[in-house]
């Protein structure tokens, strides 16, 4: 049992980081929240039911839970990520995955989230449509609508 | 057909829709082009280079601690705790004492010219990951680990994505993840 928790950890480690890294747009937030996200999955949840829709509804969960904290005790810095490529270079990004990151920022919440459940290459529209409680065809209109206007957000700035 | 591509790109259409979309890719030149672009932009959007979890903030073999000091420890549960922590050790210096006399080590070697990392995880790193050495110049990658006599499963992992069985050890079984672990005996001589 605990050799499978351990693979699936291994598995899926580095992909929930970089989607609640390319979330939050916070190295260290990210970091702590993978480690939450990896702790509720194993105390909270049957080994048998561990899948990948799963990690990823905790990870969501985490996030959203934090970010409720942040406005309710007003723990965090009101804008703790400036709005510059110099804030990715510290974590050997490529160049272009710095303006990917920055571009990100800029879509809305609803529209990020969307977008990167479904880039994350684990879950279908199907998965996230029950994630989101939104039907199959409105997830797929706005994961078109998102990459579309990330695509124009990028092309301004270059 | 408006949102076509990212549905090609995230594997969601059917058949008849991939003929029509295939068709369409031929027919019109600006749709064409937006597949590529948002393909290109998508292979940025699955980048993960630059994103792995720093290892030191998860600690070893997931032994996991709440990041809110909420429980209190009553005094009782403090001396038995105390009572269980010094029979713990005490079996632990005298498992300790006994592994020292029965600890082999083990070459493990695999060849991936094309991969940047390799990890090894296995029963005997109790499945923490641990980075191979690159040797030479032909795509091989090797460690020597201590192992007890014993049988033990491990799997490498390529890139800290894919995860791979030896290809040179014949026995293997996969788990329910999907993941194919090698099985090695080590032998007390």
């Amino acid at each position: 049992m605990r050799d499978q928790f351990n693979q699936f950890y291994i598995q899926y480690r580095d992909k929930i980081f970089a989607y609640l890294f390319k979330l939050s747009g916070n190295y260290s937030l990210a970091s702590d929240l993978t480690q939450e996200t990896f702790t509720k999955l194993l105390e909270k949840y049957d080994p048998q039911i561990h899948t990948s829709p799963l990690l990823y509804r905790i990870a969501r969960n985490v996030f959203f839970d934090h970010q409720k904290k942040e406005k309710k005790f007003d723990v965090l810095e009101k804008n703790p990520v400036s709005n510059t490529k110099s804030q990715y270079e510290t974590y050997a990004l490529k160049e272009e995955v710095q303006e990917l990151m920055l571009a990100l920022k800029k879509l809305n919440r609803e529209e990020r989230e969307v977008l990167l459940l479904a880039t994350s290459g684990d879950l279908s529209y199907s998965d996230i449509s029950e994630m989101h409680q939104m039907s199959v065809t409105n997830v797929k209109v706005k994961v078109h609508r998102a990459r579309t206007k990330l695509r124009k957000i990028l092309n301004k700035e270059k | 057909m408006e949102y076509w591509i990212s549905q090609y790109i995230d594997n969601e259409l059917d058949l008849d829709e991939k003929i029509q979309f295939v068709e369409k890719i031929h027919a019109d030149e600006p749709f064409s082009q937006e597949t590529i672009d948002l393909i290109q932009q998508e292979k940025l959007l699955r980048s993960t280079a630059g994103m792995k979890i720093p290892s030191k903030d998860i600690s070893a073999d997931l032994s996991f601690k709440r990041k809110n000091g909420r429980h209190w420890i009553k005094p009782a549960s403090f001396i038995i705790s105390l009572a269980a922590a010094s029979l713990l050790f005490f079996a632990i210096s005298v498992f300790q004492n006994y592994q020292k006399s029965t600890i082999y080590t083990h070459r493990f070697v695999l060849h991936q010219p094309e991969a940047e990392t390799v990890e090894i995880a296995g029963s005997f790193t109790n499945w923490d990951p641990v980075l191979m050495n690159k040797t030479g110049v032909q795509g091989y990658w090797e460690i020597v680990l201590k192992v007890t006599p014993n049988e033990h499963k491990f799997s490498y992992i390529i890139n800290s994505d894919l995860i791979i069985a030896d290809p040179t050890v014949f026995l293997s079984e996969r788990d329910e993840f999907g993941s194919v672990n090698s099985i090695i005996k080590i032998h007390e001589i």
